[in-house]
């Protein structure tokens, strides 16, 4: 405590420094006096007196700094010297100080906006407990080439690998649901869950009231109990405390609320496993029957697992092997071949992300770079015209360290300014970025400044005085003290600084270059996406999902109540088209069929994509009939089964043949299969996203294989949200327990098909963008110093005959031959990094000719255009002024 | 600059003046000096100019704190005066001088004979 208390003194000695020198003179003159007055009784003269007590006294102004130093921090007090005079100094030039600031908070803002994402998706913890011993549980069979996404254990062997696991604190099944969900009479659709017994233990959340899903409710009868988030809780029951115990109406059926969890939970997100609504609100246990639980041939849901404490992944992936291994066994030998894949949850949840906000870090670290050495190029000139000041104070005894320590301050003071516009940068950039969210990123929406993100802007700013600021530091302060004070005026001869000015330009040229070809290739991939075919028509047509209860279980429910609907939809005002399908267009749900085509082997490495359709969804959908006809509601049970392929089927298996009467079957035990005749063939479609090519497809009549869920879409040409309530009311007078979910366009599922593309796009394009500017300033700021630094030859040139021509073509020259120079590196470095973005890119080669054609092109123009500024400046110079300037 | 005999080790300095202050009262910097200067019979010989650091060492500290006033003379002084906390301090180094002077006493006693 003590050293806080001199440490508050001293501080307190900071100030009030004028005052406390007077005291102290006042003391110290006292003293004097009283020697002398003392030495005077002594019998001495005055003068000896005064003699005599000077010398007692010892060295006055020795004993005043030696007390000043006590006093107050001389450190700092040296400091808030150096920042008064860097202010004075900054407020003489403005123009340096307003674009040194600038170009700094350029940079710093830009790292500190793309930060700040990244410490909202990928460094902020995850608000689940213990996060990192959280683990995805796969079975992959390396049979089938699908994505690990769609390999989730088979029921029995997870209960298998659930019992015999001793790596796990808990083990838990999942499965996404959307329920009808009612309450006094209103339906809604909503995005949850069935859980079995250890879900909540795994996710480690207590509810904020009541309980979670536990064993008693995991078993059937027992079964009829839900929890539910903190949202549906306030959005549907006014966040009344006494909730527990209340009921509500699930898919028609009734269920008892025995817990609400805290804000911020809703596992599973559309971002954490497929086919989930956005977030979840509601959670019912699974109950699934004894003949579910033994099928080694139905996955149903995903498996999440908790490490027990002290177990690593290794050793957990190794035991589910093992067990796996053996599991395996107990199915038939064809259908063998499952083993286990532990997946860090964290890593699982963050490597989309991550890889996504990789390419805005690499480019907002190039951009930060070119800032900085743009501030050091403008330093460096700065410099240069204060090597007089320099020399004057080597001469008055300022030490090289003390004029190194005063040129830093300056930088870092210019950085700290930059750092604190920065962050207002950040903040409207955010809240611009929030605008082009594409909506698939987690938790991109929570990107804020918080402290972390301001003490990495602090670091950067301070990082980014001394890189800018030590090189011009170190060459200022050397100076050779007889040349600076004989020499006096400018001089016309290029000095070692401005080739070192020179290469800076040539560098932030050459990292300009690679972000403009960077974004220019992911620009041109961006234009392929949009342009490509679809296979649909996306304008005006509206979708929306709807999911039956258990009451619609079996086809001959569903279809007379899919069929009514879809009439009573058809002839709502407005509608030109209405239909049904399984599986939307880029709605990410995708059913993955075996087929067998007469006249081929099964391979069981192929996989079709099946939907089924009611008639007029091809025309609401925009989709080209291109041979035979469409389906009809005459296409119904108990009439031959029928179906429709699409392009690339036909092209793979009856290329140049009649492909109408064509049959195929799905892959079943049937002794005899089941045909389907194809009746006709459609154009491609791209289904999982616009950048996949189109995959084999085939359509199904929705009246011979029904389902309870079902996408519907309408083309239409009123306004969709109209149109919605008009869909609700039809729907509620058909069955008012039912609900429609997800009311989207077709153009909206468009755009965020491709908003990840979009966001990474605009923001490599922002940098390169902001790179050029930075760039063009520098190039422009060193031309236009050199011209003034020259303006005696330049003089001297025009006396002796030069013509403004000849002058223009000196500065342009000197620009055009670093620009060139900047350009030629930059194409060389573009031409390895663009590499990197391979996988971003679509339809387009990382050597795209175009690009690499156009991108220096253009960049040469604006460089020209640049140069030619100060160019005519040039032009100017009076030789009779020029020539009198030293 | 430097003390003509031996250095007026800063611990030590700091221990005459609060002894001083403790035995004399409130005095101001000439008087501390004078009084120094008189109980050591010139042996510490110090820089009167040291003392002032010294003493605002020993005021940041919060063991003397000062006042203006006027001296005998009718001068404007600073008076310094002890305070509570440098009582203690002076009592705490007291002892530990003591019992540093009774070991030395100890250890030398047989060779030089004291």
């Amino acid at each position: 405590m003590e050293w806080l208390l001199i440490f508050v003194a001293r501080l307190r000695g900071l100030f009030r420094k004028r005052h406390l020198d007077g005291e102290l003179d006042t003391e110290l003159q006292t003293h004097l006096e009283m020697l002398t007055e003392e030495n005077i009784r002594r019998g001495m003269s005055l003068a000896d007196a005064h003699y005599a007590a000077r010398r007692e006294f010892g060295g006055v102004e020795q004993a005043k700094e030696l007390y000043r130093d006590q006093r107050s921090l001389p450190f700092l007090e040296t400091l808030l010297q150096d920042v008064r005079y860097a202010l004075r100094l900054l407020r003489k030039s403005p123009g340096f100080t307003a674009v040194a600031v600038l170009t700094l908070a350029l940079g710093i803002g830009a790292s500190t906006s793309v930060f700040s994402l990244i410490n909202a998706v990928l460094i902020r913890t995850l608000p689940y407990k213990e996060p990192e011993r959280l683990v995805y549980l796969w079975s992959p069979n390396p049979r089938f080439q699908l994505p690990i996404e769609y390999m989730t254990p088979m029921n029995a062997d997870f209960f298998d690998l659930q019992k015999q696991n001793r790596s796990f604190a808990g083990l838990a099944l999942f499965g996404v649901a959307r329920f009808n969900f009612a309450i006094q009479g209103r339906a809604d659709a909503i995005g949850g869950a069935r859980v079995t017994e250890d879900f909540f233990k795994t996710m480690g959340i207590s509810p904020a009231l009541g309980r979670t899903v536990d064993a008693r409710d995991d078993q059937l009868g027992q079964e009829q109990v839900a929890v539910i988030s903190d949202r549906l809780w306030r959005t549907h029951f006014g966040a009344e405390p006494d909730i527990l115990g209340k009921s509500l109406l699930l898919d028609a059926r009734p269920y008892q609320i025995i817990g609400v969890m805290p804000p911020g939970f809703g596992f599973p997100h559309a971002t954490d496993v497929m086919d989930a609504a956005k977030v979840s609100d509601i959670w019912i246990p699974w109950a699934m029957p004894a003949d579910q639980k033994a099928n080694r041939n139905d996955s149903a849901g995903n498996a999440i697992g908790r490490l027990r404490q002290g177990v690593s992944l290794e050793q957990a992936q190794s035991e589910m092997s093992t067990l796996m291994a053996e599991i395996d066994l107990l199915r038939p030998a064809k259908d063998q071949g499952f083993g286990a894949l532990v997946q860090p949850f964290v890593a699982s949840v963050t490597g989309a992300p991550r890889r996504a906000l990789l390419i805005p870090m690499g480019a907002v670290t190039l951009l930060s770079l070119i800032a900085c050495s743009n501030v050091a190029s403008l330093a460096m000139a700065r410099a240069a015209g204060r090597i007089r000041e320099m020399g004057v104070r080597a001469a008055l005894g300022a030490g090289r360290s003390r004029l190194i320590r005063q040129l830093l301050t300056e930088s870092l003071f210019l950085a700290v300014c930059g750092g604190a516009l920065g962050c207002c940068v950040a903040f409207t950039s955010i809240r611009l970025l929030m605008r082009v969210d594409p909506g698939n990123i987690p938790r991109l929406d929570q990107a804020s400044l918080d402290s972390r993100v301001l003490f990495f802007t602090l670091g950067v700013s301070l990082v980014t005085g001394l890189l800018f600021g030590l090189f011009p530091a170190l060459t200022a302060s050397r100076c050779d003290l007889s040349d600076v004070l004989t020499h006096s005026g400018t001089r016309s001869v290029k000095g070692t600084r401005s080739h070192f000015r020179q290469g800076l330009v040539v560098v932030q040229v050459a990292l300009t270059f690679v972000l403009l070809t960077g974004s220019g290739l992911l620009i041109r991939s961006l234009l392929r996406v949009q342009s490509v075919e679809k296979g649909f028509e996306p304008h005006s047509t509206v979708t929306m999902n709807l999911s039956l209860d258990q009451r619609y279980s079996q086809p001959d429910r569903q279809i007379p109540f899919y069929r009514e609907l879809i009439d009573c939809l058809s002839v709502l005002p407005g509608v030109q088209a209405a239909g049904a399908v399984t599986n939307l267009p880029l709605g990410h749900g995708e059913t993955l069929s075996w087929l067998t085509v007469e006249g081929y082997p099964f391979d069981e490495k192929v996989f079709f994509q099946t939907r089924s359709v009611t008639p007029h969804y091809f025309a609401a959908m925009g989709i080209r009939l291109l041979e035979g006809r469409s389906f009809t509601d005459n296409d119904s049970p108990g009439r031959p089964l029928v179906a429709i392929v699409n392009r690339t089927f036909t092209e793979k298996y009856f290329r140049g043949q009649n492909v109408l009467g064509k049959r195929f079957h799905f892959i079943g035990g049937d002794a005899k299969p089941t045909w389907w005749i194809i009746i006709g063939v459609v154009a491609d479609v791209r289904h999982a996203s616009l950048e996949e090519q189109p995959q084999l497809q085939a359509y199904l009549p929705f009246w011979q294989s029904s389902a309870s869920a079902a996408a519907l879409v309408l083309r239409t040409s009123t306004d969709p949200t109209s149109l919605a309530s008009a869909v609700r009311k039809e729907l509620s007078t058909i069955d008012p327990g039912l609900a429609v979910a997800d009311i989207r366009t077709m153009d909206q599922l468009v755009s965020e098909s491709t908003a990840m593309r979009r966001l990474q796009t605009f923001l490599l394009s922002v940098f390169a963008g902001a790179a050029l500017l930075l760039s063009l300033v520098g190039l422009y700021a060193l031309l236009a110093y050199s011209v003034r630094q020259r303006t005696a030859e330049i003089g001297v040139r025009m006396a002796l005959g030069a013509g403004k021509s000849d002058v223009i073509r000196l500065v342009v020259g000197q620009g055009a031959s670093l620009a060139f120079a900047g350009i030629a590196i930059g194409l060389v470095t573009a031409w390895g990094f663009t590499r990197l973005l391979a996988s971003l890119l679509f339809e387009v080669k990382a050597t795209d000719a175009i690009t690499f054609v156009s991108v220096p092109i253009v960049f040469c123009m604006v460089a020209l255009a640049g140069c030619y500024v100060p160019a005519r400046r040039a032009t100017r110079v009076d030789p009779m002024v020029a020539l009198r300037y030293e | 600059m430097a003390p003509a005999r031996g250095e007026v080790l800063q611990g030590t300095l700091d221990l005459i003046v609060l002894q001083t202050l403790h035995a004399m009262g409130p005095l101001h910097g000439y008087g501390i000096a004078q009084r120094v200067q008189q109980v050591s019979e010139d042996l510490l010989k110090l820089n009167q100019g040291t003392l002032y650091p010294a003493l605002l060492r020993l005021e940041q500290r919060g063991w003397i704190a000062s006042k203006w006033g006027a001296s005998e003379n009718n001068r404007k002084a600073k008076f310094y005066s002890l305070t509570r906390a440098g009582r203690k301090q002076l009592l705490a180094e007291t002892r530990s001088w003591e019992r540093m002077t009774a070991l030395m006493a100890r250890l030398l006693g047989g060779t030089e004979g004291a």
